[in-house]
């Protein structure tokens, strides 16, 4: 609260207890009441006033300061009903009222919101799981047949399938990854076992240099790395290496690479920059659902690239999970 | 090697035992889902591929009721593909956790995998073709009354090609049963490959064994 609007606030206040000092001084006057009298008269008046503001100018002073300040400290403000000072005057009581039902109604509003949020995610995870079952059905009607281009379709259909599963994970506050020791090199292996046919196809070269042990979800992590390959694959690579050193680990591509105005965004929700919007269309959603996965486990993702000249991801993975996560 | 199934879908039961039939396995498959554990009971299978989803009760369930009575190896097969789902069925005694959908070389690859694991070396796993006696359990084959070491490479493209007798295997197939051993070998090393098996075959006597399609890739 600053000093000038409290003084606008109070101005008419003033004026009459000036007024009234100098009316009572005038009477005072009329009735041939001695120069002295007419000073204390008026004297007495003014002080009066005087003291009544400021004590109410110090009282409104301390407790509005008090509720923005602890307003500041607040991270989600609309905490403050909650904590602010119990009322000391009139005023304070009303605003304390107006809060508390505002936030309250807000309140609920959240936690409807957020139980629609986790609703809407369960029936997405829930979904998935259950197209998955059809999908496994289909692949072995494919590998029982030899429909090996149906069996590629299908493979497509499970990517996305599964990124919509992992986007809804990824948004979600609650933590629902298991952080463990992982054999990068088991998990690179299988992860290449697992593309050998779309690899093989494409006459991509593979390299892995990459022993010891990260802590990570192994299911998360996996699911980052084939995002990485299957843009590898999608956008012309004729070699892929995965070299771990040092906790970092670095996937490296010779496919088309990424212009430098693009390069900065490639994170970014929905960026689909020059590469997505030529040959190969993209949905903008891989990369940063990458991102927001290694948010939340602690991992720390960049590019580096040049067009034309391949492109380079590098996932840094934490010494301890505990010194990132707790 | 006997195998029970335990999947409520019916299309991946079927599909699943016409796989693994073609693959020399024995295969039961569960029609009902009353009493499960009496059912793999009475079955005896050398390894149980457990759905998690089941009807009645969930595989969980199913997999700790087996396990209080029996050893036998449990390869728990899901669409729920969580760390906390594997945690839990490796806790209930589950030996392995595949998540669907699967590829069905690496389905393939850990059966063997576990079977490996709890049988040892299987002694009477051999395949047979035009005189040739291929020897999955160490590495041999025998023609003529001659006995080859193979590599575990060799092995592996003989037994895909003898496996699927009469079909043409193509290159990319054949590469991609190798990089199963995490061996991501590229077209030139499969060459190189293909032709030191050749001529290792025709030392005894086996000339001509593999045959090449053009375009098209190799036969038996």
């Amino acid at each position: 609260m600053s000093e000038f609007s409290f003084r606008r606030d109070k101005l008419f206040f003033c004026i009459i207890t000036v007024l009234t000092a100098a009316f009572g001084g005038v009477i005072v006057w009329a009735l041939n009441g001695p120069i002295s009298v007419i000073i204390l008269t008026c004297g007495l008046y003014l002080l009066g006033g005087a003291v009544s503001v400021l004590r109410e100018y110090a009282a409104k002073r301390a407790y509005y300061n008090g509720i923005y300040s602890l307003l500041d400290s607040l991270r989600e403000k609309f905490y403050i009903a909650d904590v602010m000072p119990p009322p000391v005057f009139w005023e304070s009581r009303i605003l304390a009222d107006v809060l508390q039902t505002a936030c309250k109604s807000m309140n609920d509003e959240i936690a409807a919101n957020m139980k629609d949020n986790r609703e809407y995610r369960e029936y997405i995870e829930l979904w998935v799981h259950e197209i998955k079952t059809p999908i496994s059905g289909a692949q072995l009607i494919c590998a029982n047949n030899g429909y090996e281009d149906l069996s590629a379709e299908l493979t497509k259909i499970e990517r996305y399938v599964e990124q919509a599963l992992f986007y809804a994970r990824s948004g979600t506050v609650e933590k629902d990854y298991v952080i463990k020791d992982v054999n990068l090199k088991d998990l690179i292996h299988s992860l290449i076992k697992e593309n050998a046919k779309i690899l093989i196809s494409r006459k991509i070269k593979v390299d892995v240099h990459a022993g010891g042990t990260v802590y990570s979800d192994p299911k998360w992590l996996t699911f980052i790395l084939r995002q990485l390959l299957d843009n590898a694959v999608k956008y012309g690579a004729k070699t892929l290496s995965f070299d771990y050193e040092g906790r970092t680990l670095n996937i490296r591509d010779d496919g088309i690479g990424i212009s430098a105005a693009d390069l900065p965004r490639v994170f970014d929700r929905g960026f689909t920059g020059e590469n997505g919007r030529g040959t190969v269309k993209s949905t903008g959603m891989g990369l940063y659902i990458c991102k927001e996965l290694c948010r939340k486990m602690g991992l720390e993702i960049s590019a580096r690239s040049e067009s034309g000249a391949g492109t380079v991801i590098s996932v840094v993975f934490p010494q301890n999970p505990y010194v990132t996560l707790l | 090697m006997k195998i029970l199934i335990i999947e409520d879908d019916i299309t991946i039961r079927s599909e699943l035992k016409s796989l693994l039939e073609r693959y020399n396995y024995q295969v039961i498959a569960a029609e009902s889902f009353e009493n499960l554990p009496q059912t793999a009971a009475d079955a005896a299978p050398d390894l149980i591929l457990l759905d998690l989803g089941l009807p009645l009760r969930d595989g969980y369930y199913v997999c700790r009721e087996i396990r209080k009575s029996s050893g036998v190896p449990i390869i728990v097969v899901t669409s729920r593909n969580t760390e906390i789902d594997e945690l839990t069925s490796m806790n209930l005694g589950a030996d392995d956790f595949i998540t669907k959908p699967y590829n069905t070389q690496i389905l393939l690859a850990r059966i063997e995998n576990v079977l490996r694991r709890a049988y040892g070396a299987l002694s009477e796993n051999t395949i047979q073709y035009g005189g040739a006696v291929l020897n999955l359990s160490d590495s041999t084959i025998i023609a003529n009354g001659k006995t080859l070491e193979l590599t575990k490479n060799e092995t592996r493209v003989l037994r895909l090609l003898m496996t699927e007798q009469g079909k043409i295997i193509s290159r990319n197939q054949i590469m991609e049963e190798l990089w199963q051993t995490d061996e991501f070998v590229d077209d030139n090393t499969l060459t190189v490959n293909i032709n030191r098996l050749r001529k290792k075959l025709s030392e005894t006597g086996l000339t001509d064994f593999i045959r090449t399609k053009r375009g098209q890739g190799y036969i038996i």
